[in-house]
């Protein structure tokens, strides 16, 4: 359709021998280029006692190695210029730096370095324990998150996805530095990680330095996910979290495939359709109608069998059963009445040109390509506006029918209590005070 | 570094409407954004809020047009249309392929001159509006930053209230004063559009003089104004919220103008102070060394106003008094002892180094090109930006540090489970 969906073909894959893979992909439309190393490991490859240890492990890796203290890593890449970061979810952990084309090298020094060499210097651990205690105690500022907790945690009995990726507080509290460092040693190891490079520069020269770096690192053992499958549910599931709060939410999962499944393209039809713009299904029938202030769908696209998800956030004075019979309403409609072809071709179009911006940045496309490739295949890019194109109304009503029912679905109600039932709160002035996502925050 | 090598193009038409064209052909997207001189610092005292409220009717019913047919309109092709409500600005982002381009401008150019206000739509946003002033008063950082603007800045100046004003200030605002203040402020002599991306700079000239040219001005153009404010009298505000985890602290006073000359002086403090996370103090120390908070940073909001200087961490309640004094610290020390030479070359790294990667899209370039506009910094900011950086000497920063930083003064807002000391 597009010069850009043409591109996805000049994606190079490179292997070095000891198990890397590397995908390339030139972008010169500006001076900038973009790392981003993908390991294969995420909340999925925890156990109870050491849930919340992936995430863990990747605020260790920036607390330095023998070569670069904690401090110079810092310096090497914001003083360069970049922007650099790291994220963990339940499939991966993931690695990146932004930086001014000339100084790309600079990520690769860094990220082959720190693989292998992190130091997890006990007191480091300890001073990141509080650190990340305080990560999790932020969300749970938040209902939201306190709501998605619980949620997976009953929709899920058996596989690892029942827990978060920050994990449950007691073993942030108990986690030790060799259990860390024992995790961080088996799984950070070449043969476990894909790097993707994106932008400005001439990728012969680069890979020569790819090599440089990464060729020495030895490989490890390979690694295999849970062995576990969650059991087919067979009847709803409800949870209820209360709890000092100003709106209701509910949110309403159903289990579906992993990545890769066919079903997952009506799949994500049906989340366009039921909540992608003021014409969606969702805001017409709930926004507008003044039942919530929000309400989405999506299909999560993970490794192992996901969820996909619906949440909303109601307005003001509504109950949390009103929001779930308005939602499950639209749920009724999508498996029984056909979709209108013009909503079906707004939900392509929508699609077409997500897709497309969302190449608008070299940082962007190498993110896109490492996530699909560690969670199932970067070549699912290759087809994936094709597939979603040929997605039918009957294959929506179907894949509804399958996987949105009562039977497979786990429904929670985040119900706020008014503050002071929960203990005294109020708002002063203290004259008693007595005293002698992290984001950037320099303006332009 | 190379330097931005702006062919950006300026067009004021003769109505006053100031187009900011930059042409990239490397993908078939459009970037349009806008600024309107229409934000909250225009509304009565009595009437918070009545802006925004205006801003957010525009996609919601026009004269030829209900909200689903602007919805449509846009969402049918994949693009879209946003308005949102600032202090001193209303700002309008979009995003379309460029085949697209004349029928999002023909909706952008009937949402911003021919809203109608239907009272049923009114109604429906006013309820919308009070769950979301509910749900911010249960947020712990919201709760903070709310109690520190109102602590630094007297009642009645626009950064004292928010945007979307009180409940009971919406629940006054009737559709007469909707039209009224649509009719005063929603001028072309008051827009400012910048589109960057898949377009022809002449032929995109012809399209806006097309559509928009007839757009008249009526009256005189209102001042863009935000009154200075002095340095006001230290407070402590705590707002217990006992079923909550974690306490947000935020604390500041007064900072600067965008138009101020030492923003640039002031940007480079505030790299090394808490603008950052590599190479800035206060993640280093107040959260790597003390391990006391996941989010602890600075920041100055320079603005056409004096905009608020704060430092913002979320803690644990039982480090709240242990936080204040380590981030109070590190403000002294910023004050008596300013910063180093080699922390002055990495803050002159990362911003001329960020500001490269922010052009590299079409919204960050449209944004940049705003930003020079709206505050008068010249056309050729985007080149100078770097040589304005690199010129800076360290005894300059350290000046700035002792002028503009006041630890003594800053006041102290705390939201979360927290009583006091």
């Amino acid at each position: 359709m597009t010069k850009q969906v043409e591109n996805r073909s000049e994606i190079i894959e490179h292997q070095l021998a000891n198990g890397l893979k590397v995908l390339t992909k030139e972008v010169h439309a500006a001076p900038v280029a973009s790392s981003y190393i993908w390991y294969k490991v995420g909340s999925r490859n925890e156990r109870p006692g050491l849930t919340g240890v992936s995430h863990w492990v990747e605020h260790m890796l920036f607390k330095g190695t023998p070569k670069f203290s904690k401090e110079a890593l810092g310096r090497f890449i914001e003083g360069n210029g970049g922007r650099w970061n790291a994220f963990t979810s339940n499939d991966y952990t993931a690695y990146y730096e932004t930086l001014p084309a000339d100084k790309i090298a600079v990520a690769l020094a860094l990220e082959s370095d720190r693989m292998q060499n992190s130091v997890f210097d006990p007191e480091e651990v300890e001073a990141e324990r509080t650190v990340i205690l305080s990560e999790r105690e932020g969300y749970e500022n938040t209902p939201q998150f306190v709501l998605r907790e619980e949620v997976q945690a009953t929709a899920y009995k058996a596989h690892p996805y029942q827990w978060g990726i920050i994990g449950w507080p007691s073993d942030l509290k108990t986690m030790t530095r060799d259990d860390l460092y024992n995790y961080y040693r088996q799984r950070y190891v070449p043969n476990n990680a894909t790097l993707v490079l994106v932008g400005a520069f001439d990728t012969a020269d680069l890979m020569k330095q790819v090599e440089t770096h990464f060729g020495p690192l030895t490989s490890g053992e390979s690694i295999t996910g849970p062995s576990t499958i969650e059991p087919e549910q067979r009847g709803e599931r409800r949870v209820t979290v209360r709890k000092e709060g100003a709106l209701a939410y509910v949110a309403i999962v159903y289990h579906i495939p992993a990545a890769g499944h066919p079903d997952f393209y009506p799949l994500e039809v049906i989340g366009t359709v039921l909540s992608v713009g003021k014409t969606s299904r969702f805001y017409r029938a709930l926004v507008d109608k003044q039942l919530a202030t929000s309400a989405y769908f999506y299909p999560d696209f993970s490794k192992d069998a996901g969820l996909a998800w619906i949440f909303a956030e109601a307005q003001v004075n509504v109950d949390p059963t009103t929001l779930e019979t308005a939602l499950l309403a639209q749920i009724d409609r999508i498996q029984n009445d056909t979709l209108t072809a013009a909503e079906l071709e707004k939900a392509i179009n929508q699609t077409e040109a997500h897709f497309i911006y969302s190449l608008d940045s070299v940082s962007n496309q190498a993110a896109q390509i490492g996530y699909y490739e560690t969670i199932y295949d970067y070549k699912y890019l290759d087809t994936y506006l094709d597939n979603i194109r040929s997605v039918t109304r009957e294959q929506i009503r179907e894949a509804a029918q399958k996987y949105l029912i009562e039977d497979n679905c786990t429904v929670g109600y985040f119900q706020p209590i008014s503050p002071g039932q929960g203990g005294a709160s109020g708002e002063y002035a203290a004259p008693a005070l007595h005293h002698t996502r992290q984001p950037t925050f320099f303006q332009t | 570094m190379s330097h931005h090598q702006s062919t950006a193009t300026r067009h004021v038409f003769d109505n006053g409407l100031t187009l900011l064209i930059q042409e990239n052909h490397f993908n078939q997207t459009v970037a349009i954004s806008g600024r309107l001189k229409a934000g909250s610092m225009y509304d009565r005292q009595g009437f918070y809020g009545l802006s925004d409220v205006v801003a957010n009717m525009l996609t919601r019913g026009t004269e030829k047009r209900t909200w689903e047919e602007i919805a449509e309109a846009t969402e049918s092709v994949g693009a879209n249309i946003s308005v949102a409500g600032n202090t001193e600005t209303v700002s309008i982002e979009g995003r379309l392929l460029s085949k697209d381009f004349d029928r999002v401008l023909d909706v952008l150019n009937d949402i911003l001159r021919a809203p109608n206000f239907p009272q049923e739509e009114i109604e429906k946003h006013r309820h919308q509006v009070y769950s979301w002033l509910k749900a911010w008063e249960d947020e712990t950082d919201d709760v903070a930053d709310r109690l520190l603007r109102e602590a630094v800045y007297p009642d009645g100046h626009p950064y004292h209230w928010r945007v979307q004003g009180t409940e009971e200030s919406i629940k006054r605002v009737q559709r007469d004063a909707l039209v009224d203040f649509h009719a005063c402020y929603y001028r072309p002599d008051s827009l400012i559009l910048a589109i960057v991306g898949d377009v022809e700079t002449q032929v995109l000239i012809e399209k806006i003089d097309a559509a928009m040219g007839d757009w008249t001005v009526n009256g005189e153009k209102p001042p863009f104004i935000i009154p200075p404010v002095e340095y006001g009298e230290k407070q402590i505000v705590v707002k217990s919220m006992m079923d909550k985890s974690q306490a947000n602290i935020e604390l500041g006073h007064k900072g600067i103008a965008r138009t101020n000359p030492d923003f640039y002086t002031i940007n480079l403090m505030n790299a090394v102070l808490g603008g950052s996370a590599g190479i800035a103090r206060l993640f280093g120390r107040v959260r790597d060394v003390q391990g006391l908070a996941y989010s602890v940073w600075s920041s100055f909001n320079p603005s056409i106003g004096e905009g608020l200087f704060h430092a913002s961490a979320g803690v644990n309640p039982t480090n709240v008094d242990q936080a204040i004094n380590s981030i109070l610290h590190e403000i002294e020390l910023m004050k008596s002892d300013g910063i180093m030479a080699e922390e002055l070359s990495d803050a002159q790294n990362l911003i001329v180094g960020n500001f490269a990667l922010a052009l590299e899209t079409n919204r960050g370039l449209a944004a940049m090109l705003l930003t020079a506009e709206l505050y008068g910094l010249g056309f050729d900011y985007l080149e100078r930006h770097e040589s304005i950086y690199r010129s800076i000497t360290r005894a300059q920063v350290n000046a700035a540090a002792q002028k503009y930083l006041h630890p003594e003064l800053c006041s102290i807002a705390v939201a979360g489970p927290y009583r006091g000391a």
